[in-house]
């Protein structure tokens, strides 16, 4: 006898959770290209293209790491919980197009290997705008990576509860890593007060909503979902 | 294991909460202005002549006025200087003169003539053969190698006698077009306007522009 894994358990509300997942991914893309050849219309497709993913993939992120603390404000948002993990997939993916698209543009064409150039290309001098950005950005997709591959009941199981829990909690890792990826990246070239805004909008929203939740609700109440959880060794979304 | 995951959780948010907005507050106030160059290396400037001057918008529809300068002394040598209210999005640009019988196109022609590389409110001499034969500028990019914008054709010294040439009609910069119709000006009250104290105190390659020098 053994256990026989699926790739996906598909059901009705999953199916619908991904329509409106990908649906949602696809009008940012469409209205942030459309946007940005608007406003900027000298931007080079390429660019244009970098950016939405990127964008996209890094408003997912926010979203993914509020609906927690936004379901213990309201039940409404539960809805948003379920199969998280494929938000949390498709956030990698995004992240991934963002990353091949860079690599191909920036950081391909010459004799170093274009990961390495990712590294040895910018030399810090000391100011925020030599930081180099890149290599924050690509140790988040790493992380990412991992967590996306590790998406499913079968690592679940086998990593065990504890270990697979703590490789996800390394999205707070990521998180910080990809702030700092465009604070000291896109930020740097892009004087807009409405760029800085949004991404310290963001910032607060994560840090300080999730935190003062953490602190202010019972264990009980906060990690109960968790514990159920780890202690039957399967997710819930 | 809750209990020591939640402690785990606890810490990392007090790190992030208080690390992350730190140094993206830091990161912020960290931010330089783009730099540019005041003077380019030799080779790729030439400083304008002294000269009298006024107002031209040349290229199309991207949002960059030039102005045309004629020299006091030198009445042949001719000098312009691109004014980018929206600076373009290109990697290493410069501004070429060819001659207008050539077809346009993405490649630079064999012919151009290298003016200097693009910097705002810089001015390039034009060379001789433009103050008397139809030429435009074009706006290339030397990493991209692609030409990027390219201006209507003038004549330098022929623009100076034409008022009402098409030219002066439409592509003038809208802030400038505006003032001009509001006080009903001509070619050469727009001369005037150009000279104004505003205008004269505008640098170019590091000096102030000369003051009015009517013709």
């Amino acid at each position: 006898m053994g256990v026989q894994y699926t790739s996906v358990q598909w059901n009705r509300q999953k199916k619908l959770y991904d329509a409106v997942l990908v649906s949602g991914v696809a009008a940012f893309l469409v209205v942030f290209s459309g946007l940005t050849k608007l406003l900027f219309p000298r931007v080079t497709d390429e660019i244009m293209l970098i950016r939405a993913f990127g964008a996209g993939a890094f408003l997912l992120l926010h979203i993914i790491l509020c609906i927690g603390p936004l379901c213990r404000l309201n039940s409404r948002f539960l809805p948003l919980l379920y199969n998280r993990r494929h938000a949390g997939v498709m956030c990698f993916l995004l992240g991934l197009i963002h990353a091949v698209l860079v690599i191909v543009t920036y950081h391909a064409g010459s004799d170093t290997n274009p990961i390495l150039s990712i590294f040895v290309s910018g030399t810090f001098a000391g100011t925020a705008g030599t930081v180099p950005f890149h290599a924050f950005g690509f140790i988040a997709l790493v992380i990412l990576f991992l967590m996306a591959a590790t998406s499913h009941d079968f690592w679940l199981a086998n990593l065990t509860a504890p270990m697979w829990k703590a490789l996800h909690m390394a999205v707070y890792v990521a998180y910080a890593l990809l702030v700092l990826h465009v604070t000291f990246g896109v930020l740097q070239g892009e004087g807009s007060p409405v760029y800085v805004g949004a991404v310290a909008l963001g910032v607060v929203a994560v840090t300080r909503r999730c935190k003062s939740l953490a602190e202010a609700l019972p264990p009980s109440v906060v990690w109960r979902g968790l514990a159920m959880n780890c202690e039957t060794g399967r997710a819930t979304a | 294991m809750t209990l020591a995951l939640r402690k785990r959780h606890r810490r990392l948010f007090a790190v992030l909460g208080v690390a992350l907005p730190v140094v993206f507050v830091a990161g912020i106030a960290a931010r330089k202005p783009i730099p540019t160059m005041a003077i380019l290396p030799n080779g790729l400037s030439q400083s304008p002549s002294r000269s009298s001057e006024m107002v031209r918008d040349f290229l199309g529809t991207y949002p960059l006025g030039v102005r045309l300068f004629r020299d006091a002394e030198s009445q042949a040598a001719w000098s312009v200087q691109i004014i980018a209210r929206f600076p373009p999005v290109g990697p290493d640009l410069l501004v070429y003169w060819i001659p207008a019988t050539q077809t346009l196109s993405r490649n630079l022609p064999d012919d151009a003539r290298l003016l200097g590389a693009f910097v705002p409110e810089m001015a390039f001499a034009l060379p001789p053969e433009s103050v008397s034969n139809r030429g435009r500028l074009l706006l290339y990019s030397l990493a991209n190698q692609e030409v990027l914008e390219a201006s209507n054709d003038f004549v330098a010294a022929a623009t100076t006698a034409r008022a009402d040439s098409p030219l002066l009609a439409f592509n003038i910069l809208p802030a400038t077009l505006e003032a001009a119709r509001s006080r009903t000006l001509g070619w050469n009250a727009m001369h005037q306007l150009d000279a104004s104290p505003r205008r004269a105190a505008a640098p170019i390659c590091g000096q102030p522009l000369p003051r009015d020098q009517e013709e």
